[in-house]
């Protein structure tokens, strides 16, 4: 196991008290898909074609912890910060948003660090509110995403101030492109599929009422988890931002994907 | 005893000049035509086609390098195996390798080439394979001729598409710190704005569509590249280094390891 897991990275799993992932202080913002009403958004299912047996799971995990091609090797590789909701509760639009700025990680894009607030105060109406995150998928869809250089992140950026024409314009310039899939609830094959093609999966969980990222599937000899990657900054319970899930804690409640964002 | 004196000189004179060098054969200039990697058999003709079967390679090289001539280059394909293509086609030039496999039906087949100086003609048969045939190499891709219109500079573009399921081994190839730490090490560095100083390699979807958002010589790469985005297979990887083209696929048997090999030797030791 120690192989698997880096240096202060800590399991939670159905064993796990409350403290180890609510620590004092943080604030999240899922809404729980039992509070989720009709979704305006355009997605599509996830294709059948996507998923990988999970007889060939194994096999690719060890091929990737080998190879260093872990997508969390990667985003290690290249020192991207872990994202800070800080006192908001903007979990559900910081989680994809560091999804993004991971996901030109991938492509080898310039690093630029975006706004949680800019986006989902459009969708609260600048109200520092919890959500889901297929809303924040199609803002950054249709919208685009404001590098903080213009709009401030978390409740400053709420501010309708930072709702201009020419931050509407910075936004358009970064968005995702070629739509993207949301995937079935309790679907664990869906999300351990993509995180073996590197694609990265927000997952929302009514549970922990919080909303991160996925990037790794691991096996631990008896079960696989999930490596995630929470926007609390770098804590002690998070070190640079990475935890893993297991168990029924790692059942997604929701759970969205995108492939591709604009260079 | 003038005449004595007259062949002594002679004799002498003969003696005292350098023998002439045997005249270096002048080496006659390559044939341009179709060849075929090293190991298959056969002569290229009707009676004795060239064989190839899941041992062998499976491409055709045809060796014509004048950048005029490669203009007017044209293959005829229609009587060759079904999935017959050309892995280095640009928007200029139709390509000098073409690519198949040794999966089509069992049969003989016919590829020719014309250009402005010259055909090239050759008669193929590809043996029907076993139960359990495995699976082609993909073959080495050599580099093509010098292109005085590719920029200087080592830039790389994995192109992939990303609503199709990759194998571990592409999976791996797309995600691994150590093509990227030698990706950063090697390539030329962006001059301007935000890409200043980034490394000049991306890894990006077919359909991506915000390239002139990139740096000027990425955008370039791009441009150049979209005409195979058509015919060439996903995932592969597109190089620009020392003057040249190359084109690296990704298919099912290609690895870390295989991939590593082939920058090393276009771009040197790690």
């Amino acid at each position: 196991m120690a192989e698997i897991l880096r240096p202060g990275e800590r399991i939670i799993d159905d064993n796990s008290p409350e403290n180890f992932f609510n620590p004092a202080g943080v604030r999240k913002g899922f809404e729980g898909m039992y509070r989720r009403g009709f979704s305006n958004a355009r997605y599509a299912a996830l294709p059948d074609r996507m998923l990988i047996d999970k007889s060939e799971w194994r096999d690719r995990i060890a091929a990737k912890q080998k190879d260093n091609a872990q997508v969390s090797d990667l985003l290690i590789y290249k020192n991207l910060p872990p994202k800070n909701q800080s006192s908001s509760s903007l979990c559900w639009y910081t989680a994809p948003t560091g999804g993004y700025e991971a996901q030109r990680v991938i492509m080898n894009q310039p690093y630029i660090e975006f706004s949680n607030g800019y986006g989902a105060g459009r969708i609260t109406g600048g109200k520092d509110r919890g959500g889901w995150a297929d809303d924040a998928l199609d803002d950054m869809e249709n919208h685009g995403l404001c590098p903080t250089k213009y709009c401030p992140n978390n409740q400053a950026g709420l501010d309708k101030k930072y709702r201009t024409p020419e931050n509407a314009k910075h936004a358009s310039e970064n968005r995702i492109t070629d739509g993207w899939w949301k995937l079935e609830p309790g679907y664990v094959e869906q999300v351990a599929s993509l995180l073996l093609q590197n694609i990265i999966v927000c997952i929302g969980y009514d549970w922990w009422r919080h909303e991160i990222y996925a990037c790794d599937l691991l096996w631990d000899g008896k079960e696989f988890m999930f490596r995630i990657r929470n926007s609390w900054g770098d804590i002690p319970e998070f070190p640079n931002g990475f935890g893993v899930l297991k168990g029924r804690k790692m059942i997604p409640s929701d759970a969205v994907a995108f492939r591709q964002v604009s260079v | 005893m003038r005449y004595l004196i007259l062949l002594l000189g002679l004799c002498t004179s003969v003696l005292a000049q350098e023998p002439k060098p045997d005249p270096v054969p002048v080496k006659p200039p390559e044939e341009v035509k179709i060849t075929v990697p090293k190991g298959v058999l056969g002569e290229g003709k009707r009676l004795s086609p060239y064989v190839f079967d899941s041992t062998t390679k499976c491409y055709l090289t045809l060796n014509l390098t004048e950048p005029e001539s490669l203009k007017t280059l044209k293959w005829y394909t229609e009587d060759g195996p079904p999935d017959i293509e050309p892995i280095n086609a640009t928007e200029d030039m139709p390509g000098t390798i073409l690519s198949f496999s040794s999966g089509n039906t069992a049969g003989l087949f016919l590829v020719e080439a014309d250009w402005d100086k010259g055909f090239s003609k050759i008669w193929l048969e590809i043996k029907g394979s076993g139960p359990s045939p495995p699976k082609p190499v993909d073959p080495d891709i050599p580099p093509g001729p010098v292109d005085p219109n590719v920029q200087p500079g080592f830039r790389v573009i994995t192109v992939y598409e990303s609503t199709e399921k990759l194998t571990k081994d592409q999976s791996n190839i797309l995600a691994s710190t150590r093509i990227r730490k030698y990706l950063d090490k090697k390539c030329s560095k962006g001059t301007e704005g935000q890409y200043k100083d980034l490394p000049e390699y991306r890894f990006w979807d077919k359909d991506n569509k915000d390239q002139n958002k990139d740096s000027p010589a990425i955008k370039k790469m791009w441009d150049d590249l979209k005409p195979s985005l058509a015919t060439v297979p996903t995932p592969f990887m597109a190089i620009e280094a020392n003057g040249k083209k190359i084109v690296i696929p990704l298919r099912e048997n290609a690895t870390v390891e295989l991939v590593m090999t082939k920058l090393v030797e276009i771009g040197g030791p790690e």
